[in-house]
């Protein structure tokens, strides 16, 4: 092998080493990703408990598309995905760009909004039950000590405030990560550029505009699109602070099928619909994110 | 100068990657992770008998019981228990796919995820019958276990897959006597309407401060409106017996009342969506009037929790008419399925026996862990030793209801559709009418499909229902 | 001139002192919960569950520390965690900055395709229903019972977002820098190794800050392939398994206990790399 690479390094323009070092992505790419994606083609037609699988035909197409409760969850993930990009995404923008000057104590907040990302869902779930419990909840206690409600809310109960609540954990959750995110992108602005900028007089605001903004464009579209599917994807904190209610107003695509897949405690699981519904669920993430390629790409045409 | 660096960089990178999917131990007895600990094997001449469980609460009795046993059993047997509680029977057939199951699984009845009929005919547990018929006589006294088999849920026709040895009580309201007072009531009601105007009755007396009833968050609909639901005559499937078919209309007088009690506002707000611990916390807390559990309460509010600001009670389930018109169920718990592929089924009926023997038992009972399900092992139990799961009681009305088959249906499950109504989030009719529809659509196609069998009980008795004549049938 | 130098600076001092306030209110709504986390972990657990607006224990219950760590093995779970998360690291690392390097860099016959392939699969997130294939396959393979194979999907499941990252970065440095390591007789390797690397550092730094941390939190996949070997569980699946209980109350506390401990190592880790971007910031960048 040594020998091998040694030759095509040289010779064939590294068409050998470029290869090579293709190779183990691919080789992960093909057993994670590609076998298990193609394994469920397998249950995809079949009624499968995860011991006895009965084929049906398309009586899971059937049942997908007349499926009103996978229908709303998939409308929910719209909503909350937007909901959580809308508040995170200028959130986590304005304190990399803040926490990116030197900032007495810009390490300290840097590792505060970092650590809610290394706390395991089950135990924070837990709390924001306990600081969104209408009962003694300490956010209600907050606001009625501030005047700003009369009655307790019933921030998880309540079908109309559900989303916004469990928006704000999944903001608290997610910040960290695309301000470290973004903070990495600003490194590669070189701080020449800065200096010379600050030499022409230019005040924060603008520097923020004329600079920072146009050269992490590419970052930011990477990360914005992380963030896409992240929303996408997320459903854990959800299943443990609501289960999906109530009436299964903050039901998501993810948490829906993970009750399909695994049961609930008066339904054995459904594994051969579960395919289905994952499947349909990848290519729904898949057309959004080709939209916002395409969109992001003819952007870049105009400006 | 680096290049040769680079290379072997690479090389190695691509070795381990690829060293990766061939290299591993071939088997789990020989297998050291990279932590260094080496997994069990046969040492020492012992005969090494896997358990799993998934029961916590027990443990420390357990490991004790186990320690002794190891130590001093005449067959040389090592008894090695792994606790699992997440996704228990998941991991199970997990495990059997993989080679690593365990010899014995110890279990409780009435687990929706747990499907007796698949994890027989997929070969991976064994009926006991020939144990059975040759079992110690101390075993027979102990479980009295020819009157402990239930249709779908420990046996199927003739073959017996496990054995409980004690049980849980059916779902009794625990209720809090000072707050009774408070709201000028005497004794706990004998109807739901009772239980709905005694809730209101507390809460208006509560101001804010406390509430009449609380929701048990993990499994509302279960507990207690199933329960009413049962003794009412209505069983908790919405399983029609006689005919072999789903029919939830039994439910709707139930549902109504727990509506009242929603619109009522003595329902302890938030109570559906906390954990559950978090609900015992408020019970012990004084600021709920009544929350409906079972008996592995009795432990939580004595040792756990104990509460010794009031008194509390423990009272029967309420129902439609204060009579008791069905059998409640009281599920059967910690027994024992051995798998199809173990290499010591001998030492590990042993195990089964040892788990059933009156020294190991009397302990567990006395400890509160569980109930006594056999007349024998009622008798020996100082209940003086026992604490407060006495008031927990069992009661001649409680049974076990032969399972209904299990159908792959479309959309909510009965729990969550019922209780969705109680909450008033949708019209309880359409609800019913909903659950009609989709429950029996679903038997019909899994029948067809060949799936499950139509179970039938002709001569279906509410009140005994484990005593009919069961009958499979293709149609 | 004197006087609206001062003046801009008063006013810069405004700005700052804005600022300032502004980050401190954010970092009080971000450690309300943690703060109310680690002063659970010293209450009783009926405390803990009464829930309720004061996050101070009525009394400080240092036994829930000392029961967590006996119960645990703390010492092997978090060498397990160490070993998962170094792991998803350092195989991330090699792999998705090669892959991504060479994605930029290389032109080849159906690279888009391939790329879109790695791309799809971001969203091909099957979660748990992966986990039977996998397991079966690794069962076949005999490698089941090994947290290497846990490093391995760990990493490979979330490579294409950071061979994403990669690329992206890459993208932004410019081409000449490597047309000029070319000349100077560097091969596709050596710029990779001695060009490439370097200017990444920053991207990498990120990388292995989150893929170490996604390491770390894994907890499905590691309680899978652990089942049936406490001494091979990371913390995650440790310090969940001290709260459940089966029939009675769960110990909410002790778990909060086990959890708060479990967070001291990775912030360490946490606080290194840190240190290590932010130096990326300041010198890689200035080469560039």
């Amino acid at each position: 092998m040594k020998t091998r690479h040694k030759k095509g390094g040289i010779e064939s323009g590294g068409g050998v080493s470029a290869a090579l070092m293709m190779f183990p992505a691919l080789f992960l790419l093909v057993v994670t990703s590609i076998y298990p994606f193609l394994w469920m083609f397998r249950y995809i037609c079949s009624d499968y408990n995860g011991f006895v699988s009965y084929f049906t035909g398309p009586q899971n197409f059937i049942r997908m598309m007349n499926d009103q409760l996978f229908w709303q969850s998939v409308v929910h993930t719209f909503e909350y995905a937007f909901l959580k990009i809308l508040f995170v995404m200028p959130l986590a923008l304005v304190l990399a760009v803040l926490l990116g000057q030197k900032i007495l104590g810009s390490g300290f907040f840097r590792a505060v909004y970092f650590m809610p990302t290394i706390i395991s869902s089950a135990v924070y779930s837990l709390i924001f039950g306990f600081i969104y419990a209408v009962f003694n909840g300490s956010l209600n206690a907050i606001l009625s000590a501030m005047g700003l409600i009369s009655a307790p809310v019933d921030w998880l109960g309540n079908p109309d405030i559900v989303m916004l609540s469990i928006v704000i954990v999944a903001v608290w959750g997610g910040l960290g990560n695309y301000m470290i995110l973004l903070l990495s992108g600003m490194s590669s602005i070189s701080a020449d550029i800065y200096e010379s900028s600050k030499l022409d007089g230019a005040n924060g605001i603008q520097t923020f505009f004329r600079i920072t903004l146009p050269m992490l464009s590419p970052i930011l579209k990477v990360v914005l699109m992380l963030a896409i599917t992240t929303a996408f994807k997320d459903y854990q904190s959800i299943m443990v602070l609501t289960n999906g209610g109530p009436n299964n107003r903050s039901q998501v695509m993810f948490s829906y099928i993970y009750q399909v897949v695994f049961g609930t405690n008066a339904v054995i699981p459904q594994i051969g619909y579960g395919t289905m519904l994952s499947v349909v669920s990848a290519l729904i993430i898949g057309v959004v994110t080709a939209i916002y390629l395409f969109i992001s790409r003819k952007l870049d045409d105009v400006v | 100068m680096k290049k040769p660096v680079l290379c072997a960089l690479t090389a190695t990178m691509m070795a381990v990657s690829l060293a990766g999917c061939g290299s591993a131990a071939p088997s789990s007895s020989a297998a050291t992770t990279e932590t260094g600990h080496a997994m069990p094997s046969a040492a020492g001449g012992k005969t090494v008998v896997e358990v799993w469980t998934n029961d916590r609460h027990d443990l420390d009795y357990v490991n004790k019981k186990t320690e002794e046993y190891n130590a001093t059993n005449p067959d040389n047997i090592e008894i090695k228990q792994t606790v699992v509680t997440d996704d228990y029977f998941n991991m199970l057939t997990m495990a059997k796919t993989s080679g690593t199951a365990p010899d014995l699984a110890a279990l409780n009845g009435g687990a929706a995820q747990f499907d007796l009929k698949v994890f027989a005919e997929s070969g991976i547990i064994r009926p006991l019958n020939e144990y059975l018929e040759n079992a110690s006589e101390e075993y027979v006294r102990n479980t009295d276990y020819k009157d402990r088999l239930f249709e779908g849920m420990n046996a199927l026709g003739d073959d017996i897959y496990w054995v409980p040895t004690g049980q849980r009580s059916g779902t009794r309201v625990l209720y809090n006597k000072t707050l009774f007072q408070e709201a000028g009531l005497t004794e706990f009601p004998k109807t739901l309407d009772g239980m709905v105007e005694a809730a209101k009755k507390i809460t208006d007396a509560g101001g804010g401060k406390f509430y009449g009833y609380a929701a048990t968050s993990s499994s509302p609909a279960e507990r207690c409106m199933e329960g009413v639901a049962e003794k009412s005559g209505q069983n908790q499937y919405g399983y029609d017996y006689a005919n072999g078919k789903f029919d939830f209309s039994g439910y709707k007088p139930i549902v109504e009342g727990f509506k009242q009690m929603f619109a009522d506002g003595s329902v302890l707000p938030g109570s559906q969506n906390q954990q559950v611990d978090a609900m015992r916390a408020q019970f012990a807390a004084g600021t709920v009037g009544m929350w409906p559990n079972a008996s592995q309460e009795a432990g939580v509010f004595t040792t756990q929790f104990p509460i010794d600001s009031f008194e509390w009670g423990v009272a029967e389930i309420p129902t439609l008419d204060g009579m008791v018109h069905g059998a409640q169920t009281a599920v059967p718990q910690k027994g024992y399925m051995m798998f199809a592929d173990t290499d010591v089924p001998d030492a590990a009926w042993k195990v089964i026996e040892y788990f059933a023997s009156e020294d190991f038992l009397k302990g567990y009972f006395e400890s509160g862990f569980s109930l006594p399900s056999s007349k024998h092992m009622q008798q020996v139990v100082d209940s003086t030793k026992s604490g407060r799961i006495q008031d927990f009681g069992t009661y001649d009305y409680e049974s076990v209801y032969p399972l209904p088959p299990s159908v792959t249906i479309e959309g909510e499950d009965r729990r969550t559709v019922l209780w969705s109504a109680a909450m008033g989030e949708r019209d309880i009719d359409e609800a019913i009418a909903d659950l009609n529809k989709r429950y029996n659509e679903a038997l019909d196609r899994d029948v067809a499909m060949g799936k499950v069998k139509r179970l039938v009980i002709k001569d279906f008795d509410p009140l005994h229902p484990n005593e009919g004549t069961v009958e499979y049938r293709n149609q | 001139m004197e006087e609206t130098r001062a003046v801009y600076s008063r006013t810069q001092r405004f700005v700052r002192g804005i600022i300032f306030l502004f980050l401190v209110f954010v970092a009080v709504l971000v450690l309300y919960p943690i703060v109310y986390i680690v002063l659970g972990s010293f209450k009783e657990n009926s405390e803990l569950l009464r829930g309720g607006a004061n996050p101070i224990p009525s009394h400080y219950v240092i036994q829930n520390y000392i029961q967590a760590w006996r119960q645990a093995n703390f010492a092997a779970y978090t060498q397990n965690s160490l070993f998962i998360s170094l792991g998803v690291m350092v195989i991330t690392l090699v792999v998705c900055s090669m892959a991504g390097y060479v994605f930029d860099r290389k032109k080849f016959r159906g690279k888009e395709v391939l790329y879109g392939l790695f791309i799809a699969f971001m969203f091909v997130n099957v979660g748990s229903v992966a986990l039977r294939p996998l397991f079966e396959l690794s069962v076949a393979l005999h490698m089941n019972t090994s947290l290497f194979t846990v490093v391995l999907i760990s990493a490979g499941m979330s490579q294409a977002t950071n061979i994403f990252l990669v690329r992206g970065y890459m993208a932004s440095i410019p081409r000449e820098i490597d047309e000029a390591a070319k000349i100077d007789g560097c091969s596709f390797f050596g710029i990779y190794w001695r060009i490439a690397l370097p200017l990444l550092k920053p991207v990498l730094a990120t990388i292995g800050l989150l893929s170490f941390r996604q390491g770390w939190n894994e907890y499905i996949l590691p309680l899978v392939f652990t089942i049936s070997n406490d001494g091979m569980r990371p913390l995650t699946v440790g310090v969940t398994m001290l709260k459940n209980a089966g029939d009675g109350a769960a110990a909410w506390n002790i778990m909060f206990a086990g959890s708060t401990i479990s967070i001291l190592p990775i912030l360490i880790v946490y606080l290194f790399a840190s240190k290590y971007f932010m130096k990326g910031m300041t010198s890689g960048a200035v080469k560039g």
